[in-house]
């Protein structure tokens, strides 16, 4: 369960909405902007993938898309082609699963808020704790 | 009754022997002389009756000798030659001989009886007959039809037998290869696709079967053991020669035609002359001629004789078998290679011209194929392989899988070596040996019509013997592998070919020829548990070669699609006797044991049988039901058969899947009575061999023959069917069939022959099904048992591997792959275990380090090394892993899913990788990644071998995965073993190259031949940097190449990215631009900034490095002003880019500011502003460098736009204030619809990706019914998946203009402006010169050379220049309306439109006269002005002046004159400023009326003057009137208000008349009446006249009177300015305000008196309705008035006739006399009541002639004459009646009011009702 993960929503643009790492309690991650970096580059090119995988089944959740390096690359389309992307070092699919459905819960009540647009970067602290929480719960815990 | 038959070969045999010549001529002489009769002769003599009377009549000649054909020379010729062709191997039969015998007959032209020429039966016997010893000849036949059945022994012999021979011609010629040669045909189809025409054709049979395809061409090879080839001859199907050059393109090859295009022994001759001898020409001689023995390379005799005149030694290699390949080295090596080359170069060729190879384009097709494959080395390695040279029979037929036949053979081979050497008595005992031998044990193949098939296994069988000893399922597969990797399609056939037994012992020769069977038995029969039992072995081979073979099953496979299916057959017993096969019944025998003499069936009955069943059995599918709900499957079946032997019968708890018998037939045709006999026991010992083995599967076969006839005569009970049935079968009636008349083709036949392979494909599908599920059952059983600690994964893999080949066999790919996808899975699950601790014995020889990472092979569908490891429990993870995905793909290739190799490729190595992982296993850095690198090469190339020439998009959707992973790996290499530029490996990093490349096998075998192989290329990598860059570059270009084709743009970029660090360190940061170029564009436009921002920076090192110094000054600039880099990077490059910057002199650079410069508010003071005005704009600019930063120059320009979009504007903005004016904050959210945040600004530089969609977009609709009823429809878009998916930049083509400075020539500007980071609020100010409407439209911000640009068109801020001209306005401040004759107080209002007034501007107004308009005192007052108010002073005087003039001189005076009078206040655009004034229009005499002024205001300010209109009302209205009574005149005067504010009070109202001072006016009022004027009051005077003059003139009368007024300033300024120093005041105090008022009246004096009364005609009483009464009219004149008598007046009586009904005239004339005169009048009232008198008029009345000036006079004519009463009255309402009664003599005047006083106006008389005259009857009512 343990493992570095990294969270990415992208837009419908192709742009990222929401990042969001998480890494083990006990591990401090020293060089996150330089992992940000990294792991920008695998989901960005992911995207590929996962914008191929989406017509093909009617599925949520599309399991692991991709693989690099030791990355793993784990999506969920939401209904409003909305992308979550997962980056993870260990196969966790049902800890992955559940927390892309309960970020998708999330992010939808988020999304309702009239003062939200639509493919805007997110910037709340509260969605940022509701990630950690879930995060905590479903992916580092 | 095989007995019988035997006995009667006997007696024909025999037959010669009985009677000689001596005997005949004895029996001849004997009847002649008469002592016998010709009947008792023939008894005694033993001469037939018929034969001796011929004899003795003559009719035959007594001496049988024939006429000789031949001469005796020729005879011994044709004898010498056939001995000499049997010793070189090329035994003849009897046909052949024929043939030469009719060759020799035709050189010289004899005639033979025979038609044809050729000699007859009987002439072939006795030519044996005297020649006797070349009955080896015979015997020699016979074995060659022996050798059919390729035995080990058979080899042994013929190479002795070759060697004997060869070291007789000449000892060293099997020792030089030069002088070997070796030649022989194959075939060539022309359509390459259909593989039943690719085969070569060694044997006849294959020859007839595929030259009826007209498109065979046969091509003759010759080549020598040292490699040399001799040009091949090429024959065609031709009649006739053909007239094009067909050889075009193949130089040197020969060429010749045969009608079916195989050669044929002419050609052979000729090619031998023409081309063999002369090539051969230089070779020392002898030479060796290997040839196949088949008839036409030798029949002729010429051939022969060429031979032997150039010393060629023609041999023939083990002849007629098909064994031949074994020691044809042409088969061996040459043919196999060719055929494929030329395949391919037949498909290339398609493909290139689009037609398929024709006979014309063969040969140049052929060449290439021949260039490829003709090299020395496939010479030699043939003859190597086929032992000629060096010589070595153990090559071909080796070793222990023959051993046991050796022994005999040994002995034969001896045995035949003698036999050769002309021992005729010897041979035919030693004919049989060998081929009995071989068929009782040894493995004997036989295939026809798969010779590369046949090749290839026997290849491996042979060398697999040597190795493994007796062959297993294993090695199977092994000669399956052994195949090329194009072939597989035939895996089957071979496989079960090798597999199969069959017995192959048909009965005669042709039938046994088209059997494509295989006997080989090692497998299952164990060979040395069998015991020997040399004498049945001899009884058992029967010289035919027909051999007991037990009928063992196994599957034959059908096709590629079928199933296999095993049929035991029945045993055939053959015999030497062949001809009554018919009717002999077949026995199922036991093997080894047979009872010989006793019954054995005669095996022909299946042999006759065996083609219809083998054949026919899989012509039909059949649905296959399976067990666990799996999905039934339709086969077909097909099976060989195997001979019965009750040994190999499988025990019941095998575990065999694949080599097993599964099913058991018993033939027979026996009649009733051999049943009863033998027939009966011999089944029953075969059924009880069954039971005793479990064995449920069988099935008994009665043919039956002559069905009709057995059943007219015969009960039906008596059938052997019947018997058998009740006998064995018991409750399983279905276990025996009929088989009525199998080799007919009646109807009767056919169903019975349908009727049975229904029966036999349900019952093998049973027996099969239950095997299958028992099998399946053992493997479950054992699968459940894995938890348990003794168990081995790897024997349980191999157990379901077993059921996995035998899917595949079947045909069922799917289901194989299932299986192994099942162990996959498993594997999976144990590693994952493992990992977590559970430790497994079995995994431990996996996690040992590990030195060995060959990569994945798929060259072989089953690699049988790995396997015997894996069995062992010996692979390592790798190898395991390596062989498990070969067999998948193996199967996908098949299945024609070579994408799914490829998708599956990528999970596999991941999962292998993560394996090693988790099992920890020990390897070297690197060694996973050659081994990745490895692996997807090799399923690359496999791919591409499967995948039809071009790109596949499914298929490409995977093989990118494999490139890129490849690629990666191979990165990773590079960086380990510092093979990356820039990097210097140390000695361990090479010494670690060194381990890693001696770690991958280098002998594992690829699939690709011609190219480098994975392993080659992979060393080549690592072997140095500069090969390492070629790879990889080669390996991303191809990775990308793929993405992109599959549309997956970011994977490609990504690649690029690398590709560029790459170029980077390889010092071409020109090639890396590009690709981060790209990347950086995909990133912005897609938001993802980080990203983008971090290959900035690579892509300024690029360009620094380009020194690009345009380029990077930009990039710099960009990455100094990025959020998303370290601060230490911004600052460095800010420094960057100012370096650049100083150093850039020439150029402008411009770039988009939108990263450096963000706006975050833009204000403009107003929205509109007057031309020529400043206008001022505020910027909130937000830098985002990292350090201040000064610019040259700030400019904002703006453009002109439309009047709409500022009105827009405008809303929006009037909008936005009131929202902000609104309590909540300023900032109103408005909710975008997505994406448009994204707007095309923010893409810096960089232009973004679009895509361009198409205008219109293709739809079908579709609908789909069921039986004519509407299902569904809807619209498809076929391109929908293209349309919907991402575009990229390449396709991109609408990109916006790039941003150029715009027109700055109107801007704002600021000049040196230092920004700080973050916001900097700047104002700018211009003056705006132009009217219209504006637009902000550029920002421009300057930095030495660079011009940071920024559109503001989307911030959308206009303004508008404007001018509009300012306006006046005099309003009262009281009133509505100014009012004449009062000094008001007004406004005087200025509003300044679009003009200013920047300073006090003194206002000078200008009037019309009696007009003023003065500055109110107030302000005056308030202005304080010493000057002002000596002014006012002066003005006052003036005023007063005037007020005294005004009457007098109405002159034009200017108030606005003085100087200073009215200050206007500074005023901005559209601002309205008023000024109080004081207004006064003096009342002039005349005016009466309301009066409209003008005015004119200058303003000095404006320098402009105004006009105006002013209207004043007058305050009153005034009437006048005379009143009258009887002499006396009263005049009055009404005064009214008008103006509707105003309150007048007058005072001293005056009138006089001045020109007439006789008149007094008296005034009536009371004098001190106030009087009050106002709009709803008015004031009325009354003066009485009083005159002392008799007549009253005509009076001019003026009337005065002072008015003073609420609103007149004057009264106020009095009241209030109470200044006693001021004479003026009182001045002005004592000058009221007076209202003169004017009027004149005339002719009022009162000349006569009228009076009137009514009165009753009787004296005292009241006027009665309807009574008549009197109107007494009286008219008298004033006496004091002068007046001339006789004036005639006139008068009418007006009543309305209702009320008065006037009698007699009503009008009249009359002359006053004496100043009165009466007229009496009849007037008769007609109602009651008080009525008005009726109304007199008096009139003047004048003479008709008289001028109308006259008129005025009174000259009333009195008239007495009656006029017209109509005509006074008509004159009445006229007061001059001349134009219409211009016929009266008079004219009446009406006298002016007043000149008549009428007193009895308005006086009424009381008329009573008038009295009723009836009476009225009043009765009384009680």
């Amino acid at each position: 369960m343990s493992g570095n993960y990294y969270f990415v929503i992208v837009g419908h643009q192709d742009n990222p909405v929401y990042e969001m790492e998480f890494s083990p309690p006990n591990k401090t991650n020293e060089k996150r902007d330089d992992l940000r970096h990294l792991n920008q580059f695998i989901a960005h090119a992911a995207l590929d993938l996962v914008d191929e995988q989406m017509w093909s089944t009617n599925n949520m959740y599309l399991k692991i898309v991709d693989k690099f390096n030791e990355w793993f690359v784990s999506a969920f389309v939401t209904a409003g082609r909305m992308r979550f992307l997962m980056l993870h070092e260990v196969k966790n699919e049902d800890g992955i699963k559940n927390f892309f459905t309960e970020m998708y819960e999330t992010y939808v009540k988020y999304a309702m808020n009239p003062f939200y647009e639509i493919n805007s970067p997110i910037k709340s602290s509260l969605f940022d704790k509701k990630a950690q929480f879930f995060g905590r719960k479903y992916l580092t815990g | 009754m095989a007995a019988s038959t035997s006995s009667s070969q006997v007696k024909v045999s025999s037959e010669n022997p009985k009677y000689s010549k001596a005997v005949l001529l004895e029996a001849m002489k004997s009847v002649k002389d008469g002592q016998l009769s010709l009947n008792k002769a023939s008894k005694i003599f033993g001469i037939p009756y018929a034969t001796l009377g011929d004899k003795i009549r003559g009719r035959r000649p007594v001496d049988p000798t024939p006429k000789l054909l031949l001469t005796s020379a020729e005879e011994e010729h044709l004898a010498t030659w056939i001995k000499e062709m049997a010793r070189r191997g090329f035994g003849k039969t009897q046909s052949e001989i024929k043939d030469v015998v009719k060759q020799m007959l035709d050189r010289r032209n004899a005639k033979t009886r025979t038609p044809d020429n050729r000699p007859s039966k009987q002439w072939m016997a006795s030519y044996f007959k005297r020649h006797p010893d070349t009955i080896v000849k015979t015997a020699r036949s016979l074995v060659k039809e022996e050798q059919r059945l390729l035995t080990a022994a058979n080899l042994q012999l013929w190479f002795s037998h070759m060697k004997t021979y060869m070291d007789n011609q000449d000892p060293s010629l099997l020792l030089s290869p030069d002088r070997l040669y070796s030649a022989d045909d194959t075939n060539f189809s022309l359509c390459p696709k259909s593989q039943k025409l690719i085969a070569d054709n060694t044997s006849e049979v294959v020859y007839n079967t595929i030259s009826n395809t007209r498109t065979n061409i046969t091509v003759h090879a010759c080549v020598s053991a040292a490699g040399h080839y001799l040009p091949p001859l090429i024959i065609y199907p031709y009649k006739r020669m053909p007239q094009s050059d067909v050889l075009d393109g193949f130089d040197g090859a020969i060429m010749s035609h045969s009608r079916k295009g195989c050669i044929t022994a002419e050609i052979f001759l000729s090619w031998l002359e023409e081309v063999f001898v002369p090539a051969v020409s230089d070779k020392k001689k002898p030479v060796a001629l290997f040839l196949d023995g088949h008839a036409s390379s030798t029949s002729l005799i010429e051939i022969s004789e060429v031979c032997a005149q150039n010393e060629i030694v023609l041999y023939c290699l083990i002849s007629h078998t098909s064994h031949s390949q074994l020691c044809q080295p042409l088969d061996q090596a040459f043919f196999g290679a060719i055929k494929s080359a030329w395949e391919n170069e037949a498909r290339r060729f398609m493909s290139i011209h689009g037609e398929s190879v024709t006979a014309k384009t063969f040969a140049s097709v052929l060449k290439k194929a021949w260039d490829a494959t003709a090299t020395a080395e496939n010479a030699v390695s043939g003859f190597i392989k086929s032992g000629l040279f060096p010589f070595n029979p153990s090559k071909v037929c080796s070793s222990e899988k023959l051993a046991p036949s050796l022994t005999s053979t040994d002995q034969t081979s001896s045995e035949s070596a003698t036999a050769m050497s002309e021992q005729p008595s010897v041979s035919e005992t030693l004919a049989s040996p060998p081929a009995e031998t071989e068929v009782s044990r040894n493995a004997a193949l036989r295939f026809t019509d798969r010779p590369a098939d046949r090749l290839e296994a026997l290849k491996d069988l042979t060398s697999m013997t040597a190795e493994w000893g007796p062959i297993t399922t294993e090695k199977m597969w092994t000669a399956y592998n052994a195949k090329s990797p194009q072939c597989d399609r035939d895996f089957h056939r071979l496989v079960t070919l090798v597999l199969a037994e069959t017995p192959s012992a048909p009965s005669n020769a042709v039938t046994n020829r088209d059997k494509p069977c295989a006997t080989l038995e090692g497998d299952m029969l164990k060979l040395p548990n069998f015991p020997k039992a040399p004498a049945t072995q001899k009884k058992t081979f029967i010289s035919s070669g027909i051999n007991t073979v037990s009928s063992e099953e196994d599957g034959q496979e059908l096709r590629t699609e079928g199933e296999k299916e095993q049929v035991i057959q029945d045993e055939k017993k053959g015999r030497v006797e062949r001809q009554e096969n018919k009717r002999i019944r077949k026995e199922e025998k036991k093997r080894r044991k047979e009872r010989e003499g006793k019954s054995h069936g005669n095996q022909a009955l299946f042999s006759s049988l065996h083609a219809a069943v083998s054949n026919g059995l899989p012509k039909e599918s059949c649905q296959w039901r399976r067990s666990y709900g799996r999905a039934p499957r339709s086969v077909h079946l097909s099976a060989s058969f195997v001979p019965y032997d009750a040994d190999i019968l499988p025990e019941e708890e095998e575990k065999t899947l694949v080599s097993r018998p599964y099913f058991h037939i018993y033939w027979t045709d026996c009649d009733m009575e051999t049943y009863k006999q033998s027939g009966k026991d011999d089944i029953a010992e075969w059924h009880a061999a069954l039971k005793a083995r479990n064995i449920p599967d069988w099935l008994i076969v009665v043919v039956t023959g002559d069905d009709s006839r057995v059943k007219t005569k015969l009960l039906q009970r008596a059938s052997v069917a019947d018997k058998v049935k009740s006998d064995f079968c018991g409750k399983h009636t279905d276990r025996c069939i009929v088989l009525t008349e199998p080799n007919k083709l009646d109807s009767k036949s056919s169903e019975s022959w349908s009727l049975f392979f229904q029966r036999l494909r349900t019952l093998l599908l049973e027996a099969f099904n239950r095997h299958l599920n028992k099998y399946e059952e053992g493997m479950r059983s054992r699968r459940e048992k894995r938890n348990e600690p003794r168990w081995n994964y790897f024997s349980y893999f191999i157990v379901q591997e077993e059921l996995a080949f035998m899917f595949e066999m079947l045909g069922l790919k799917e289901d194989a792959l299932i299986q192994y996808d099942e162990l996959d899975a498993m594997f999976d699950q144990f590693v994952e275990n493992f990992a977590s601790g559970e430790t497994v014995q079995w995994l431990t020889p996996l996690i040992e380090p590990c030195t060995n990472w060959a990569g994945l092979s798929l060259s072989k569908p089953l690699d049988l090394d790995l396997r015997q490891q894996i069995k062992l429990n010996s692979a390592s993870l790798l190898s395991f892993r390596n062989y498990l995905f070969s067999r998948q793909a193996a199967l996908l290739f098949q299945m024609g899913r070579a994408w799914e190799t490829a998708m599956r490729a990528m999970d596999y190595l991941y999962n292998t990788v993560v394996e090693v992982k988790l099992l920890e296993i020990e390897a070297p850095t690197g060694a996973m990644s050659c081994w990745v690198i490895l692996s997807c090469l090799e399923v690359l190339h496999a791919c591409d071998l499967h995948s039809p020439g071009q790109l596949d998009e499914r298929f490409a959707l995977y093989t990118a995965n494999l490139w890129d992973f490849a690629r990666k790996k191979l990165r990773e290499l590079g960086q380990l073993c510092s093979l990356m530029p820039g990097l210097v490996p140390t000695s361990e990093q090479l010494s670690l190259v060194v381990d890693l490349v001696s770690g991958m096998v280098l002998s594992s075998e690829s699939l690709c031949a011609t190219d480098q192989s994975p392993v080659d290329k992979l060393r080549e990598s690592l072997s140095s940097p500069s090969s390492f860059k070629k790879h990889y570059l080669e390996m991303c270009e191809q990775a990308m190449g793929t993405y992109k084709y599959i549309s997956r743009f970011r994977s490609a970029r990504l690649i690029g990215m690398e590709l560029a660090e790459f170029y980077m360190k390889v010092n071409k940061p020109d090639k890396a631009e590009n690709f981060l170029l790209d990347s950086i564009r995909m990133y912005q436009q897609e938001g993802w900034h980080r990203l983008a921002d971090g290959t900035m920076v690579k892509l300024a090192q690029c360009q620094q490095l380009l020194e690009d110094a345009d380029k990077y000054l930009k990039t710099s600039c960009h990455i100094a002003c990025s959020q998303h880099v370290s601060e230490a990077e911004r600052a460095l490059y800010f420094q960057e880019m100012l370096m650049c910057l100083n150093k850039i002199h020439e150029d402008t650079i411009e770039m988009r500011a939108s990263q450096a410069i963000f706006l975050e508010q833009i204000q403009l003071d107003s929205v509109s502003a007057s031309l020529n005005d400043n206008i001022t704009l505020t910027v909130i600019v937000n830098s985002n460098f990292p350090e201040a930063i000064m610019f040259d120059l700030i400019e904002i320009s703006f453009s002109k736009c439309s009047e709409a979009e500022f009105q827009d504007y405008e809303v929006r903005q009037t909008a936005t204030q009131q929202s902000a004016s609104t309590p909540q904050r300023g900032n109103l959210h408005r909710r975008q619809p997505s994406g448009t945040h994204i707007t095309l600004d923010k893409m810096s530089n960089f232009q973004p990706v679009t895509k361009t969609l198409p205008a219109a977009i293709d739809f079908q609709t579709y609908t789909e019914r069921t039986k004519g009823r509407l299902v569904s429809c809807g619209t498809v878009c076929d391109r929908a998946h293209e349309l919907l998916s991402r575009s990229d930049s390449s396709s991109s083509t609408g990109s916006p203009a790039p941003l150029f400075k715009g027109d700055y020539s109107k801007c704002f500007k600021l000049e040196e402006v230092t920004l700080k980071p973050g916001a900097n609020a700047l104002s700018f100010t211009t003056k705006v010169t132009e009217k219209g409407t504006f637009s902000l439209s550029q920002i421009c911000l300057t930095v030495k050379c660079l011009e940071l640009l920024k559109p503001l068109t989307s911030e959308a801020v206009y303004f508008k220049v404007i001018s509009i001209s300012p306006e006046f306005t005099l309003k009262p401040k009281h009133s509505s309306d100014f009012i004449l004759g009062i000094e008001q107080e007004a406004e005087l209002s200025f509003t300044s439109g679009s003009l200013n007034l920047r300073n006090p501007s003194s206002v000078a107004v200008t009037t019309s006269p009696f007009f003023s308009v003065t500055p109110s005192p107030v302000q005056l007052n308030s202005s304080d002005d010493a000057e002002n108010s000596r002014e006012r002073d002066r003005e006052a005087e003036e005023d007063k002046d005037v007020s005294k003039e005004k009457q007098d001189i109405p002159q034009g005076r200017e108030a606005g004159l003085t100087r200073g009078g009215m200050i206007l206040a500074p005023m901005k655009a559209g601002s309205c400023q008023t000024m109080p004034v004081r207004v006064c229009m003096n009342m002039r005499r005349e005016a009466e009326q309301d009066l409209i002024s003008k005015v004119s205001v200058s303003v000095e300010g404006w320098q402009q003057t105004f006009h105006g209109d002013v209207k004043f009302v007058h305050p009153f209205q005034t009437c006048h009137k005379v009143y009258t009574s009887g002499k006396q005149k009263y005049f009055q005067i009404v005064i009214s208000g008008t103006a509707s504010m105003a309150h007048f009070t007058l005072t001293e109202p005056h009138l006089e008349s001045p020109a007439c001072r006789d008149v007094d006016l008296v005034l009536l009022n009371p004098p001190h009446q106030v009087l009050q004027v106002n709009q709803h009051q008015s004031v009325s005077l009354l003066w009485m006249l009083e005159a002392n003059l008799s007549s009253l003139p005509s009076l001019d009368l003026s009337f005065s009177c002072q008015y003073s007024s609420s609103l007149d300033t004057t009264n106020s300024s009095i009241t209030s300015s109470t200044d006693p120093g001021t004479a003026s005041s009182t001045s002005t105090q004592l000058q009221p305000r007076v209202y003169h008022y004017s009027c004149s009246i005339h002719d009022f004096q009162t000349h006569y008196i009228l009076s009137y009364g009514v009165s009753s005609i009787e004296e005292d009483k009241a006027c009665t309705v309807g009574e008549t009464a009197i109107l007494d009219i009286k008219v008298k004149q004033l006496t004091d008035l002068d007046l001339s008598e006789g004036v005639k007046l006139a008068y009418t009586v007006k009543a309305n006739g209702s009320i008065w009904a006037i009698g007699g005239k009503s009008s009249g004339f009359f002359t006053l006399k004496e100043g009165k005169h009466s007229i009496v009048l009849d007037v008769v009232p007609m109602q009651a009541g008080q009525l008005f008198f009726p109304l007199v008029t008096l009139y003047k009345c004048m003479d008709q002639v008289e001028d109308a000036s006259q008129s005025e006079d009174e000259s009333p004519e009195s008239d007495d004459n009656d006029s017209s009463p109509l005509h006074g009255r008509s004159a009445r309402p006229g007061r001059e009646r001349e134009g219409s009664l211009s016929q009266l003599p008079y004219r009446l005047l009406e006298f002016s009011e007043g000149q008549v006083f009428n007193e009895s106006r308005s006086r009424q008389i009381n008329v009573r009702p008038c009295a009723s005259n009836s009476d009225i009857d009043v009765s009384l009512v009680r």
